[in-house]
């Protein structure tokens, strides 16, 4: 199997996810999506950094993968 | 990564060999102990610089006898052409020179780097191709048990070592990572809100003290505002009356000025009269003055008479003090007189004595002269007694005294020698008690003599004494003939001392008129001045009156401005200006209150900012904490949602994959079992094989051995199948020990397996092969 296909199945499993997301805070209507979970663009964003962590399988960086979700190491 | 040729130099067993490889299959056959694995382990040495199956060391690397071995290989990455070739050498294994060149056509084109023995690092391949040596390690070498363990094993967890083998367990370990991320990030999160609720309680405690500062605040400039415009209106007001109010002051200063120059003229007025009263003195002074004069001469003349008199009077008693001196030195004159007269008395007394004494000495004298005389017979008679002692002795011997022979004598003759040395002996003591008595100290004699010289030292005393009488005697009669003398001078002395009195009586009288005259001789002096201070009181008598006159004339001209203002402002009473002016002071002291507050407003506020910020410590907000706090709660959602996204493909990706080599392994095992044809394989949910033969269902474990490698090969073919990667594949001994026909099928697999993906190369060794095997590269070692 190759990345694409493995890229494909996990851009089905966002939307998944998302529009699960997106029921759940609608119907709470605590929290909006720009706050806390993701957009559109965001899945985008996620297909791209598991594409590049699907390129560099087997090599686990922590602060690569930190880097990739824009956490910022903690300060304190 | 595909591999073009490895060259093995004193490697295991090889001497020097060389092998190129193609795309495609490539076999590589050869018999038991031939070499085939030690190749195999020649590939992952010259990438990674490490034996691929357990530390070996160099020893065991090395062929037997040799001291160094290399390996060298080369291939394709990226569409470039490259060669690793590694020397090695020791007991263990050292990297001792590592050199990587880039290849043009199989031809060496440059050196990329390496490692000199000065210890420069070749960097690991992995890093300058970014391949992965775990993944290759897993993946593309297949160990020759490594898939029979799954089988033979009844322990192994035959899914967990397929999802290793196909990297599923890299998405576990993402997901992993994001659940070590999720609980860290929850507890930055905790500890933020914690640090938030806190911040915010004081921060709602701060903001409310601010709040009334600042409402203050607004009050108090609505009052200074207010009393600002007050100030304003007034201040206009305020200048006319100040108008009003100068010439008020104008007004009084004249006034006090009147009354200045008022009190100014009486005061010259009584200047005035008493100057006048002094004048009239002086003028009666003046003729008191010429009957003072000639007493004033009178004085001069007694003074000079005066001081003559004096003179005399000193004279005299020096004259007198001199005399007095005298007397005293007589009384001690007279006293030594009587002192010495006594002692003549006393001395001429012991003279008297001095006649017998010296008879008495004379008689001694005589005897004295005898006394050598005494003193030779004295010694005579010794030395004669001691002679005649010693004869005597010999006698009573019987020997001769001159020859010392044998003489015997008469005892009468010894006595009559005795008798007479008797005799001789009692001269000598007469001899000796004369000298003794003479000698004697307390013998008449030296008495007598010492009396003598002493007498003679009295009589030398006497002639001293008797000229110091005479002396003394002298003088005392030149002292009392002095004493007539000043009896006179003393009478004169008296005499003298009655007319200084008188004169000095006088004296006094005429000094007392004396200065009278002087201080009325000066007082006439002043007359003059007097008569101008008189004339310079007038004038400044006549300068305030004038200036008075023009005083009261401004003063009423003023009174007539007030009566002016006071018709202009309608106002009955002065005391009203007064109150207007004490509202304008008050309001400004107000004012400057007001001021002092707002800037300990503004002061407190600042603090109680200061505070705001210590509290949320490096945040400049609590709104600024508050978007942290969003931030990281988003990111953790985030997470969150790539977690749940990725729990789902790897559940997917299982469940796809499973289907697939399931599906693989049924067709395959249809193909080996054509002839028989009832064999059916099923699958338990661990993924252990379940045969069924006819209605019976058998399981991995009641599987004969040839069953069990069918099962192996075919999961193995499954596997490759599922592998996806641009890579080369090593496989050992992967179709031993089949049939031909089986050899064969499993040829063709594999063949399928790189023509339907995008496996490009699999190199596996083998022995006893069929011979008319079919493959792109045959390699027999």
């Amino acid at each position: 199997m190759e990345n694409k296909d493995i890229l494909a199945i996990f851009n089905e499993m966002l939307t998944k996810v998302f529009s699960k997301q997106e029921d759940k805070y609608k119907r709470k209507r605590k929290y909006s999506m720009e706050d806390y979970c993701c957009s559109e663009e965001e899945k985008d964003q996620y297909s791209n950094i598991f594409e590049d962590l699907l390129e560099r399988r087997g090599i686990m960086n922590f602060n690569l993968f930190l880097k990739r979700f824009n956490i910022e190491s903690d300060k304190e | 990564m595909i591999i073009n040729r490895l060259r093995l130099e004193k490697w295991k067993v090889f001497d020097d060999k060389e092998f190129s490889f193609e795309e495609g299959v490539n076999i590589v056959e050869g018999k038991n102990y031939s070499g085939k694995t030690s190749f195999i382990q020649g590939i992952y040495f010259a990438l990674f610089n490490e034996t691929i199956y357990k530390q070996l060391t160099a020893k065991e690397l090395i062929k037997e006898g040799e001291k160094e071995a290399s390996v060298e290989l080369d291939f394709t990455i990226n569409s470039q052409e490259y060669r690793i070739r590694r020397n090695f050498s020791g007991e263990k294994i050292i990297r001792k020179e590592s050199y990587l060149y880039r290849l043009e056509k199989g031809v060496q084109v440059e050196e990329l780097e390496s490692v000199s023995k000065k210890g420069e690092k070749l960097r690991k391949l992995e890093d300058l191709f970014k391949i992965n040596k775990r993944y290759i390690k897993n993946v593309n070498f297949i160990q020759e048990g490594s898939i029979f363990k799954l089988l033979i094993n009844p322990e192994s967890k035959i899914l967990e070592d397929i999802y290793q083998i196909l990297q599923l367990d890299y998405f576990s370990e993402l997901n992993d990572y994001c659940v070590t991320i999720g609980k860290e990030l929850d507890k930055k999160i905790k500890s933020f809100e914690t640090k938030f609720s806190e911040a915010s309680e004081k921060f709602d405690n701060i903001n409310l003290d601010l709040n009334n500062i600042e409402k203050e605040i607004d009050d108090q400039n609505k009052l200074q505002t207010d009393l600002k415009a007050m100030i304003d209106d007034s201040k206009k007001i305020l200048e006319d009356y100040s108008k009003v109010e100068q010439s008020i002051n104008k007004k009084e200063l004249i006034l006090s000025k009147i009354k200045n120059e008022e009190e100014k003229q009486v005061l010259i007025q009584k200047d005035l009269e008493n100057l006048q009263s002094d004048l009239n003195s002086i003028k009666m002074l003046e003729k008191e003055l010429n009957t003072l004069k000639e007493k004033s001469e009178l004085y001069e003349k007694n003074k000079i008479q005066l001081e003559s008199l004096n003179k005399e009077k000193k004279d005299i008693e020096n004259k007198l003090n001199r005399l007095n001196q005298s007397n005293l030195l007589l009384k001690d004159k007279k006293s030594q007189l009587f002192e010495l007269e006594g002692k003549r008395t006393d001395l001429n007394n012991q003279l008297k004595d001095m006649d017998m004494i010296n008879s008495k000495l004379r008689e001694l004298e005589t005897k004295l002269r005898n006394y050598d005389k005494y003193v030779g017979d004295f010694n005579n008679l010794d030395t004669e007694i001691n002679k005649e002692e010693e004869i005597l002795e010999n006698f009573k011997k019987g020997s001769c005294p001159i020859t010392n022979d044998e003489c015997p004598v008469s005892k009468n003759f010894i006595e009559k020698y005795t008798k007479s040395l008797e005799k001789l002996k009692g001269k000598k003591e007469e001899l000796k008690s004369l000298i003794d008595r003479i000698e004697n100290p307390e013998a008449d004699y030296f008495r007598i003599k010492k009396q003598k010289e002493r007498l003679e030292q009295i009589h030398e005393q006497l002639k001293v004494i008797k000229v110091n009488i005479e002396k003394i005697d002298n003088e005392i009669k030149e002292i009392t003939n002095g004493e007539d003398y000043k009896i006179q001078l003393e009478n004169s002395l008296n005499s003298l001392e009655k007319k200084i009195q008188k004169i000095e009586d006088e004296k006094k009288n005429l000094e007392k008129i004396h200065e009278n005259y002087l201080v009325n001789k000066e007082k006439v002096k002043e007359k003059a001045k007097i008569n101008e201070k008189i004339s310079d009181k007038h004038s400044q008598l006549n300068e305030i009156q004038s200036k008075i006159a023009s005083f009261q004339e401004e003063s009423k001209s003023k009174e007539k401005e007030i009566g002016e203002y006071k018709t202009k402002f309608k106002l009955t009473d002065l005391s009203e200006i007064d109150k207007e002016r004490r509202r304008h002071t008050d309001g400004n002291t107000q004012l400057s209150n007001i001021n002092i507050n707002i800037e300990n407003n503004k002061f407190k506020i600042e603090q109680l900012n200061k505070r705001k910020y210590e509290i949320i410590g490096p945040y400049n907000s609590l709104e600024e904490l508050e978007a942290i706090i969003k931030k990281i709660v988003h990111e953790k959602y985030r997470i969150k949602f790539f977690q749940e996204a990725l729990n789902l493909t790897l559940d997917e990706l299982k469940a796809r994959k499973l289907k697939s080599i399931q599906d693989f392994c049924t067709k395959m095992w249809g193909k080996f079992r054509i002839e028989s044809g009832t064999h059916l394989i099923d699958w338990d949910k661990n993924f252990h094989p379940v045969i069924k033969i006819g209605g019976n269902e058998r399981n991995l474990y009641q599987l004969s051995s040839s069953e069990k490698m069918f099962l192996y090969i075919t999961i193995r073919a499954a596997l490759l199948s599922e592998l996806g990667p641009n890579f080369f594949f090593v496989i050992d001994n992967l179709l031993n020990p089949f049939m031909a026909d089986n050899q064969k099928i499993i040829l063709e697999e594999v063949k399928d397996i790189i023509d339907n993906t995008n496996i490009k190369q699999i190199i596996f060794t083998g022995f006893d092969l069929a011979p008319d095997i079919k493959c792109d590269n045959h390699i027999i070692i």
